[in-house]
């Protein structure tokens, strides 16, 4: 059995009286590809967050590498890498800068710095790498936070609509590269609103809706549960979003 | 069709004023006085140039030596006036460039835009401008001293004028503002207009202190440079000075337009999709330990705001005119020289403390990015705040300074250290209690309101330690180290406030 990089066991999170995240439970362990499916709303960046550490739980744990999160120092984050899907950015350093930066957060050696220039290059950023943050697109920002989670080659990657701006060669890239790493037997666990996506890339989906998992488990076993061929239908089925199709007839009848 | 892009501009200045009468609730009282003001003012013009049309300029030998001066003075007010107005209704209305590339795909013609954005903005002014200022002229019309046509032509020509001439100076700060930090900042906008407007109310007054003491007979040649003067001449009696100023005003006129024009141009094409690339100490690399890197983050990012770049040319620019200040009164006038030095210290103190005040909401889109990295945030904020304090203080030390031997009182700097030390922390805490926003320039004004509210207090409380520490035994050096120690001890105190508070808000700032 591969060994467990995130285990999280009944997480919840309640801002008053509302609930973002009821009691979510998983795992993902090295060498595995877990989709973090569902609608907006549905929580899964109130998730994502808590498992970072932006956002302490209001009840449940989150082990990292077998330890609680909210007891790892912070120089342990160096265990994960993490894409967020905002747009935050440091925007008045350059790319190279930011980058920089990071090299003396994670305490890089010089080994792993020198694969900068690489990995700038694999994803088309070396023109930009000198130009100021704020003046980057939307996908070029994605392309250097996925660098920057994986410069100091993490073991878990937690990613946030990882492909969301990227134009096709670089979709293309970056799930190869993340098949890549699986094979390398780092853990990976994606956010993300892309059904085909998770399909061609997953090992295991979670769906979640208003807080609450409502199926999980390997996506093979998943279609067959629901009796259908593709993500889409199951995700369609296990939200109870089957008169999808009728809703759309009615609204577009008079267009 | 022109007239829903114009309903468009009044619908954003009805937001942008309800915006600030949010921000600040206490300019509720003030708006009916405002109002009030406009007809109120008018009047009182109407009755003071009358006034003083009667006792100075219908006297013979009185009136050949003042006229000219007087004449100068009121076009000039009428200027400044003028200046000020359209400033404002710049500032709130909305972004001209954007605004017209978001009604591009509308089925709108290019004149019918132009015309509906210029359109509420124009009326606006003319109407104000001609209430101030019609009596004024009026009154020197009912003295005799200008006829109709004069008042007319004087008041079309130069309101045209100073009002192209005041677009085109403000587009022309926009426009190299686009140049260094590229399209996409929409509150550089707001802080350059600022900029622009202290900048043109210096040009404009300024030449008047060089003409005051000197003026005796008729006015110096090279007052045909200045814009009040055209209109001042369309005013005379003399046909031929009529005639020079009806040209220099359609010159004027046709110049700045056509500037106004080609730099608008230049703005649309920078605002659309162009990027700044400034971006000052590139070449100094981050080194460890790590708190050094994180006070290299902070160096960075306040060269780079371009807020905090464009209030820096601002207090260049005051720096300056202190020197130049200082330097013509040293024999010419010592009281003032005297008076202007002893100012110079407390008056460049809170401007460069400010720069702590941004320090924590610079980066407030980042800390969630840097949260999930190593790096310890109570360590960033440590860095920041002695890097703010540090830079300050330095910027402050040499700044006055240099103001101060000049002045031949350099022992004065000693005497303003406790404040100086303490002022930049005080502005870093409340930096992180209200927190300035890139995107909303409006939170700089709550925050320097805020920081005078408890500025009077805490300079209340520094004057009452100064009349009890003379007390104290061991003289004056004395009294200097313990202020000192004091400041230091309240530096520490306001440290460890600060990454309390910025720990605090982080924990409880949702997703």
């Amino acid at each position: 059995m591969q060994a467990s990089l995130l285990e999280v066991r009944q997480l919840s999170q309640r801002f008053g009286t509302f609930t973002a995240v009821d009691r979510v439970s998983f795992t993902v362990t090295a060498g595995q590809i877990v989709g973090l499916l569902g609608p907006n709303g549905a929580g899964k960046t109130t998730l994502l967050s808590m498992l970072v550490g932006l956002l302490p739980p209001t009840s449940g744990s989150i082990l990292l590498n077998g330890e609680e999160l909210q007891r790892v120092p912070s120089r342990k984050k160096a265990f994960f890498g993490f894409v967020p899907d905002s747009q935050d950015v440091v925007d008045h350093l350059t790319g190279l800068e930011y980058l920089q930066f990071l090299r003396h957060i994670y305490r890089l050696s010089e080994e792993q710095w020198n694969l900068v220039g690489d990995y700038l290059a694999l994803l088309r950023l070396e023109e930009k790498a000198h130009h100021l943050l704020e003046t980057y697109s939307h996908g070029q920002r994605k392309k250097l936070q996925v660098i920057a989670a994986l410069l100091h080659q993490p073991r878990l990657l937690l990613l946030d609509e990882p492909l969301s701006g990227l134009d096709p060669e670089m979709t293309i890239l970056v799930k190869r590269l993340l098949r890549r790493l699986r094979e390398r037997g780092v853990g990976v666990l994606i956010s993300t609103h892309d059904l085909l996506m998770a399909q061609d890339l997953c090992d295991e989906v979670i769906l979640l809706h208003q807080g609450q998992v409502v199926a999980q488990g390997a996506q093979q076993a998943l279609l067959e549960h629901y009796g259908v061929a593709n993500l889409e239908e199951a995700f369609l089925q296990a939200l109870g979003l089957a008169q999808q199709e009728k809703e759309l007839d009615r609204v577009l009848a008079r267009f | 069709m022109f007239w829903h892009v114009s309903r468009l501009v009044i619908t954003t200045w009805r937001h942008r004023l309800a915006q600030l009468l949010r921000r600040l609730p206490g300019l509720w009282m003030l708006l009916p006085l405002l109002l009030l003001v406009l007809p109120l003012t008018g009047l009182l013009m109407y009755g003071f140039f009358r006034e003083l049309g009667e006792s100075l300029l219908t006297k013979g030998a009185l009136e050949e030596l003042l006229r000219p001066l007087l004449t100068l003075s009121l076009c000039n007010f009428f200027l400044i006036f003028s200046f000020i107005i359209l400033t404002m209704i710049i500032m709130l209305s909305p972004d001209d460039t954007r605004l017209r590339r978001m009604m591009l795909p509308l089925p709108l013609s290019a004149l019918q835009l132009r015309i509906g954005l210029l359109l509420p903005g124009l009326l606006t002014l003319l109407v104000v401008q001609g209430l101030l200022w019609g009596p004024a002229l009026f009154a020197l019309m009912t003295l005799g001293l200008i006829t109709p046509f004069q008042l007319v032509l004087a008041l079309v020509l130069a309101l045209l004028c100073y009002n192209l001439l005041t677009l085109a100076f403000h587009q022309a700060m926009l426009y190299g503002a686009l140049r260094l930090f590229g399209g996409e900042h929409q509150g550089v906008r707001f802080s350059v207009l600022g900029l622009s407007l202290a900048l043109g109310l210096v040009l404009l007054e300024a030449p008047f202190f060089t003409l005051l003491p000197g003026l005796s007979t008729a006015l110096p040649l090279w007052t045909l440079l200045l814009p009040a003067r055209w209109m001042a001449l369309v005013l005379e009696p003399d046909l031929g000075a009529i005639l020079s100023g009806v040209a220099l005003l359609l010159a004027a006129t046709l110049l700045a337009g056509l500037l106004y024009a080609l730099l608008l141009e230049g703005c649309e094409r920078l605002a659309s999709g162009t990027r700044g690339q400034w971006a000052p100490l590139r070449r100094l690399p981050f080194a460890p330990p790590l708190w050094w890197t994180a006070c290299l983050y902070e160096l960075k990012s306040l060269c780079r705001s371009p807020y905090l770049v464009i209030d820096g040319v601002m207090i260049f620019g005051m720096w300056l005119a202190a020197l130049v200040g200082l330097l013509l009164t040293r024999m010419a006038n010592p009281l003032f020289h005297l008076t202007l030095a002893q100012l110079v210290p407390p008056l460049f103190l809170p401007l460069l403390a400010g720069f702590g005040q941004s320090s924590w909401g610079r980066d407030r889109r980042a800390y969630r990015l840097l949260a999930a990295t190593p790096l310890e945030l109570r360590l960033l904020i440590s860095a920041k705040f002695w890097t703010c304090l540090g830079l300050t203080l330095l910027l402050w030390s040499l700044a006055t300074l240099v103001l101060l031997l000049v002045a031949g009182l350099p022992a004065l700097l000693l005497f303003w250290l406790p404040p100086a030390l303490m002022l930049t922390p005080l502005c870093f805490l409340m930096g992180i209690l209200l927190p300035y926003s890139p995107d909303d320039p409006l939170s700089m004004l709550t925050l320097g309101l805020a920081l005078f509210l408890v500025d009077l207090p805490l300079s209340i409380l520094y004057v009452s330690i100064q009349r009890v520490l003379p007390a104290l035994p061991g003289g004056s050096w004395v009294q200097m180290l313990i202020e000192v120690a004091i400041a230091l001890v309240l530096v520490l105190a306001l440290y460890r406030g600060s990454l309390w508070l910025g720990a605090t808000r982080l924990e409880h700032e949702r997703d």
